[in-house]
């Protein structure tokens, strides 16, 4: 015996690859069984991103509005295929426009703003990298280096391409109001042509009172042959009653000018509105209150108006404005302690405001709605001060203003500072005050506590606008001395320019040196004093990432430029205005069942590809790219990815994966078939080449692997159709094992917000990690590394965190030995540092997931909620959720819980997960479930919770379970109330109300059965009695069942004991039985 | 046809339509229709310290039909009022099974049932005697046969002459409705009534009622309304002697003061049916140590207990001290037994030894 048996035993133990671990541990990344093997390989090819857009303000038929330039066009062009040119060989778009669309656009001789007609739009593929210029006031607009802005130079406007600009350099932006004194519109609005153009469904339940004058023979036989024969009766109560639905009217060949003097109100609702409301400063400064502190319940109960209890003085004049737009009486209550509210309970008020004027209903999704837009300057004025009064500072001497009629300037302050959380509402705020001629810059604050009247407040993250009230002074207000003056002689400016080296000179300087002998300004600096437009200059450019498919550009024939950005700068109308205007993503999954247990999988995205040289480590190596140390909120997986599909593959068919992908339109695409060298974890190519494929972009894989295909839980179907809830911009076709073909179509049409991508908080890492950020990071200091490396450090903070534990703040960081590294690293964790922050995160967003909802779930109520994003460990995170309720689901069944993290669904390991958990631990019976102690209740229920963050904590590699983290838990939990509260109020009413006109339904089954015993007992014909019964029961069924707003804090048991007395209603209740 | 018959045959005809012409009054007048129910409930019945019986007292309860708790058993009230009219008007009887399975079906274009157990048509029918202040049996229902009677007495029955002691080893089988029979020839001496039906047939057996001339009779469980009638018939046509021999436990006591004084849910019959001056027999706790029955005791049972409870409560029991006492006995032992715990004494022991002696002796609670 030569060796030892150690001596053997080492020969057999080698180094095993990324690939081999895997090969061994399978289970590990979710391929523990065939069944599971199908879901897992499917659910790692899905994947999808996301972007955003850039406003552009237009005038469409009149109407002013502000619009993503992107989906702007790419609207017109999809709608108008046919009339497209297609330049450049598929690269360049072009529209000509037929319609009449105006941007604002100043005249290149008189330099004035104004609405000019758009002629044509265009779209091209971007050809380079994008860049993002921003301007020291904050606006900023998106843009290729190809691509003009304006520039003043020696005195002239000109146009210059960005990459001929630097930092400092001036942009022309439009400084004078671009509103005009005039009235553009009628000052009238008809609420009865509004309403008309809104969904039938949504207009149910309106009526217009007030009406006698409309009933003619012409009128009752058009209403006759819309109604149906057995509802003619209701005519009578028409004509009596003097009111006719709004779905029947809409339906009436009649003149809107009939209904001048009528109303209009919700059937069974008191505070009915006037037909026509009077645009006038009235309206817009109710309006501009409205932005400010107005919220409109989302079942329309009431719209009201919160302020502050030292406020008395606006309620009562918020009180008077809204009787005076709305004919309301609108009623002062103390909500709380400090909470001062006018209140008015008018539906079809709530109704208006949220429908026709579309401001929003909560403050997160406020916007300015276009009937502002369209108001004249005094009033646009007079909507910003009230605005300014609500939510700007200081509020209580703008009111003086707007109750006097002064402007701004007469404000003892600098400056006005306004705060909103509405992203939409910021872009819309900063085109308002730029169209009034104001001046103002933005800033961005993080949540904060302020102390106001010696009470503490929370304030959330905001964008804030200041508006100088001093417009002499603000930097839209200078010129900068080398492109304005030639030679000066002026001894005072001519002392500040060469001592003090002054590189601006205020315009009003500028106008007095016009007359002066001293000074010689260059030529065309006179002409751009007096015209509408001033510069801001640039204070920097960075180049962004651009996934877009396409960039835009508008073209003005007579001023080639227009006015766009977030915040308004004016562009070129050559080329590129370069928006993110992505392709909404589509993804094709087809499964082929080839034998028993064998099956082809391929799926196909319209994705932006990938480049040749990336696909074989992509698909063919195991954990390639993964990054450890940026975080951003990302789809799919933040570990293994496709490539172990590919393995598995692999392993149990010996087949290697086929990939194409192309990444632009007019270039060929490339092939490829991989497989994976598990020993090294290196891709295998077995063959690539190039080919042709109809596509435009995308990329698809095709794999052959070993599974088993199931319907039901955890099922490929119900992993496609959650992806689909979780993802509503996404169009998803899946064509199924057994030949069928499911298409889930987009809930949305809005790309989502991108998601940023931010640097790791210490407190969210661990050692290891850490460790190995020190050894890889470029920073040449351990100050520079926590400065570059993480966020919310401070240099500061870092040093005296190294000096705590005795590490010169200025060692090299990868110099650290180990133990130095965890004192680092311990001392660290113990540092109190700001939490990170949270506009990282992109939410599905409520709307679009509820719609995505009600799309695939066959319920009757619907709620949600996204919750402000919160932070554990150093990491932050979001949750959104929602619950259907009733309808086709099952009600003796647990209520079903559906996860997401980051917009993945979670399909096993339930009993495991955070989610599960909160679900359980809420106390569901508040909501009227039956739930058992530790299990879910029992109801027609699912909800859907998503969580989101830049990092969400699995419980293992395969990801299918959040770890229950208590910051977690309590926000899921929080989300889950919000949504089971507004459940329970749904069930309380409709449900109550159903089971009360079963129940009278009842009534109506047994009156035959009543009427033959009565009649066999006395001789009285049988239909005699019924008929008198059921007359009977007519009459008195309103009572019994509330028609919609029943009366819930009356005991129902007394209302169903109220059937003999009758308390009268209001008399045109149409009965439905 | 009897003189009763004749009576009977019209009143409740009439009582039952002039049910329905109110209902249509009050639905021509576009009231909610509605019925006047006495409650039936031990909180609507008194004692009759007078009578010693029990009796309803007045509350009524209304029912209405446009009402959600109220529709359903305002209908099954107007059914079985038509299905009894129905057996009226034709001069046919039915059982309460045939009731229940002439209202029994499901209303058209609902999943409703217009009753669902035999359980609710016999209270409607309970309901429908007050309402009409006509027994269920003049109304032509009838509830089933059950119980048994042997003994020297000669009765007339639809014309047929009965000896009941000419009758086999099964005796007379008493219907439902005794309103009708005439009684002959009455020899025997005392009515002795038991809770078992196997008690009765050793009795009979032995030829007991010919020993002791008396009559025997017993149902199985509770005491049907027919054998309560003819009880009382007996008793206050004859003047007869009544006893009752019951297991030894609270349901054995019941069956005592339903026989005495009348039942809670036909509180409103009671003067047809309760009998103040029968006595209770046994089985008493006297008679346990008396006869050494200790070792064939039964343990109570929680039901046991409450139901001694209540009827500790019942106003009939509540001063009278000899039963307070009996069952602050039984109470005490914790035990109930059967009748037929005296079988371990012998198989005739009862008949031989027992019950002459509890007789002659006149060992009796009242």
């Amino acid at each position: 015996m030569t060796n030892t048996i150690a001596e053997e035993l080492a020969k057999k133990q080698q180094a095993i690859s990324v690939s081999e671990f895997f090969t061994r541990n399978r289970h590990l990344l979710g391929f523990d069984n065939p069944r599971r093997a199908l879901l897992t390989t499917i659910k790692e090819a899905v994947d999808n991103s996301l972007t955003e857009d850039m406003p552009l303000m237009i005038k469409k038929k009149g109407i002013t509005k502000i619009v993503k330039i992107g989906r702007f066009i790419d609207n017109y062009i999809e709608k108008n295929k046919k009339n497209v040119l297609i330049l450049r060989g598929g690269n360049l778009e072009k529209l000509r426009l037929k319609e009449d669309v105006e941007v604002i656009s100043f005249d290149r001789k008189t330099l004035k703003t104004s609405f000019k007609k758009v002629s044509c739009l265009f779209r091209h593929k971007p050809n380079s990298e994008i860049f993002r210029l921003r301007l020291e006031s904050g606006r900023y607009i998106d843009l290729t280096p190809y691509h003009s802005v304006f520039t003043f130079r020696k005195g002239m406007v000109c146009s210059v391409k960005l990459n001929e600009l630097k930092i400092g350099d001036p942009i022309i932006v439009p400084k004078k109001n671009w509103i005009t004194q005039k009235r553009i519109h009628s000052c009238k609005l008809n609420i009865l042509e509004e309403l008309i153009k809104l969904d039938k469904e949504l207009t149910k339940k309106i009526n217009v009172y007030g009406v006698s004058n409309i009933f003619n023979e012409e009128v009752i036989a058009q209403i006759k042959s819309i109604l149906p024969r057995e509802k003619w009766y209701k005519i009578n109560d028409f004509k009596k009653l003097s009111y006719i639905p709004l779905n029947i009217l809409r339906e009436l060949l009649i003149s809107p000018e009939k209904f001048d003097d009528s109303k209009i109100g919700f059937s069974l609702s008191r505070n009915k509105i006037p037909c026509i409301l009077k645009l006038n400063n009235d309206f817009a400064q109710l309006m501009g209150f409205y932005i400010a502190e107005g919220s409109t319940l989302s079942n329309l109960e009431k719209v009201y108006f919160s302020f502050g209890n030292h406020e008395k003085e606006i309620t009562i004049y918020v009180k008077d404005l809204i009787q005076k737009v709305f004919d309301l009486n609108a009623t002062i209550i103390k909500a709380h302690t400090s909470a001062l509210n006018v209140t008015c309970y008018s539906k079809i008020m709530a109704f208006v405001m949220k429908y026709v004027f579309k401001f929003g209903t909560n403050a997160r999704t406020k916007k300015i709605s276009e009937h502002i837009w369209n108001l004249n300057y005094d009033d646009c004025y007079a909507f910003l001060l009230a605005y300014l009064a609500g939510d700007g500072y200081p509020s209580k001497k703008i009111f003086e203003l707007l109750k006097n009629n002064n402007s701004l300037s007469s404000l003892p302050v600098q400056k006005i500072t306004l705060a909103t959380i509405s992203e939409k509402l910021f872009v819309d705020l900063q085109y308002l005050i730029s169209s009034l001629g104001l001046s103002y810059s933005i800033g961005y604050s993080k949540a904060k506590k302020r102390f106001i009247y010696g009470k503490c407040a929370n304030f959330s993250s905001s964008n804030y606008i200041f508006i100088y009230t001093k417009q002499k002074k603000s930097n839209i207000n200078k010129l900068p001395v080398s492109e304005s003056i030639l030679y000066c002689n002026d001894p005072q400016l001519k002392h500040s320019i060469s001592r003090e080296n002054q590189t601006n000179v205020y315009i009003d300087t500028l106008n007095q040196q016009i007359t002066s002998q001293l000074t010689m300004l260059h030529e065309g600096v006179e002409l751009f004093l007096s015209s509408d437009l001033g510069v801001l200059a640039i204070k920097n450019i960075e180049k962004i990432k651009y996934n877009g498919n396409w960039v835009y550009d508008i073209s003005v024939p007579s001023t080639e430029n227009f006015l766009a950005g977030t915040g308004p700068i004016f562009c070129h109308n050559s080329l590129d205005a370069c928006q993110d205007a992505k392709v909404l993503p589509s993804v094709k999954i087809k499964i082929k069942q080839l034998e028993e247990e064998r099956f082809s999988i391929t799926v196909e995205d319209n994705g932006p590809g990938i480049v040749r040289k990336q696909i074989p480590p992509i698909f063919a190596r195991l954990l390639y790219g993964s990054k450890f140390f940026t975080l951003r909120q990302q789809r799919g997986q933040q570990g293994i990815g496709i490539s172990a599909a590919v393995l598995y593959s692999q392993l149990t068919t010996g087949k290697p994966a086929k990939i194409t992908s192309k990444i632009e339109k007019n270039r060929p695409a490339n092939y490829y078939e991989l497989s994976i060298d598990t020993k090294k974890n290196e891709p295998k190519i077995l063959v690539e080449k190039e080919i042709q494929w109809d596509k435009d972009q995308g990329t698809k894989i095709e794999l052959e692997i070993e599974a088993i295909y199931q319907k039901g839980a955890r099922s490929v179907d119900d992993y496609l159709k959650q992806t689909a809830i979780a993802n509503p911009h996404a169009e998803i076709i899946y064509f199924s094992p057994d030949d069928k073909r499911i298409v889930y179509p987009r809930a949305s049409e809005e790309l989502p917000k991108e998601a940023k991508e931010i640097k790791p908080h210490p407190h969210g890492i661990e050692l290891g990690i850490f460790i190995a950020m020190l050894n890889m990071t470029k920073a040449k200091t351990l100050t520079a590394f926590f400065k570059n490396d993480f966020i919310r450090v401070s240099p500061a903070t870092a040093k005296k965190v190294c000096e705590s534990i005795v590490i010169g703040p200025n060692t090299r960081p990868n110099k650290l030995n180990r133990d130095e590294a965890e004192k680092l690293y311990k001392a660290i964790q113990g540092t109190k540092l700001i939490a990170p922050p949270t506009n990282c995160l992109s939410p599905i967003g409520v709307e679009a997931l509820q719609d995505s909802f009600e799309k695939e779930i066959p319920a009757e109520f619907f709620a949600s909620v996204t919750r402000p994003a919160a932070v554990y460990r150093g990491n932050p995170f979001q949750i959104e959720a929602c619950i259907a309720y009733g309808g086709q689901l099952p009600q003796d069944k647990s209520i079903q819980v559906l996860r997401f993290a980051n917009r993945v669904p979670l399909q096993y390991q339930p009993a495991a997960c955070a989610i599960t958990k909160s679900a359980i631990d809420t106390n569901w019976r508040g909501y009227g479930l039956s739930q058992s102690r530790g299990s879910l209740p029992i109801g027609p229920i699912i909800i859907a919770i998503h969580v989101v963050s830049v990092w969400v904590p699995f419980t293992s590699e395969s990801k299918e379970a959040i770890a229950h983290y208590p910051e977690i838990i309590k926000q899921i939990k929080l989300a889950i109330q919000e949504c089971g509260r507004k459940l329970a109020t749904y069930i309380r009413k409709t449900v109550k109300v159903r089971e009360q006109k079963e129940r009278a339904n009842l009534f109506e089954k047994y009156i035959p059965e009543v009427a033959s015993s009565l009649s066999s007992l006395t001789k009285e014909k049988k239909e005699k009695i019924s008929s008198a019964l059921e007359k009977m029961l007519k009459r008195s069924l309103k009572d019994l069942i509330p028609e919609e707003e029943p009366s819930l804090e009356k005991n129902p048991r007394e209302e169903k004991n109220n059937v003999k007395g009758k308390n009268k209603r209001e008399k045109q209740t149409t009965l439905k039985a | 046809m009897s003189k009763g018959k004749t009576k009977g045959k019209n009143k409740p005809l009439l009582r039952l339509e002039e049910l329905g012409k109110d209902i249509l009054k009050q639905i021509k007048k576009k009231k909610n229709p509605e019925i006047a129910v006495p409650i039936r409930a031990l909180s609507n019945v008194e004692f009759d310290e007078k009578s010693k019986t029990v009796r309803l007292g007045n509350k009524i309860s209304a029912r209405y039909f446009f009402h959600i708790a109220h529709a359903k058993k305002f209908l099954q009230t107007l059914e079985v009022a038509e299905a009894s009219h129905g057996l009226l008007k034709e001069d046919k009887h039915a059982s309460l099974r045939d009731v229940f399975y002439m209202v029994k079906r499901t209303i058209p274009g609902t999943k409703v049932n217009v009753v669902d157990e035999q359980s609710e048509s016999d209270s409607v029918i309970e309901d429908l005697e007050l309402i009409t202040s006509n027994s269920r049996e003049q109304l032509n229902i009838n509830a089933n046969k059950n119980g048994s009677v042997a003994g020297e007495v000669i009765i007339e029955d639809k014309g047929d002459k009965i000896d009941w002691g000419k009758l086999g080893s099964g005796g007379w089988s008493i219907p439902s409705n005794v309103e009708n029979i005439k009684f002959k020839k009455v020899k025997a001496k005392y009515i002795l009534y038991m809770e078992k039906a196997a008690v009765w047939e050793r009795l009979h057996e032995d030829k007991f009622w010919k020993k002791q001339n008396c009559i025997i009779m017993s149902s199985q469980g509770q005491t049907t309304r027919g054998i309560r009638r003819l009880l009382q018939r007996l008793g206050s046509e004859y003047k007869l002697p009544i006893y009752v021999l019951t297991d030894y436990d609270a349901y054995g006591f019941y069956i005592y003061s339903v026989i005495k004084y009348g039942s809670i849910n036909l509180a409103h019959i009671s003067e047809k049916m309760a009998i103040p001056s029968v006595k209770f027999l046994g089985i008493t706790s006297e008679d346990i140590e008396k006869y050494k029955l200790q070792k064939h005791l039964i343990k109570l049972k929680d039901h046991d207990l409450s139901r001694l409870k209540q009827l500790k409560e019942y106003a009939w029991f509540k001063d009278n001290k000899a039963w307070q006492k009996e069952f602050a006995a039984m109470k005490k032992m914790g035990a109930k037994a059967e009748i037929q715990a005296l079988s371990s004494r012998g198989i005739s022991f009862i008949s031989e030894k027992y019950l002459p002696e509890k007789i002659k002796d006149k060992e009796f609670l009242d």
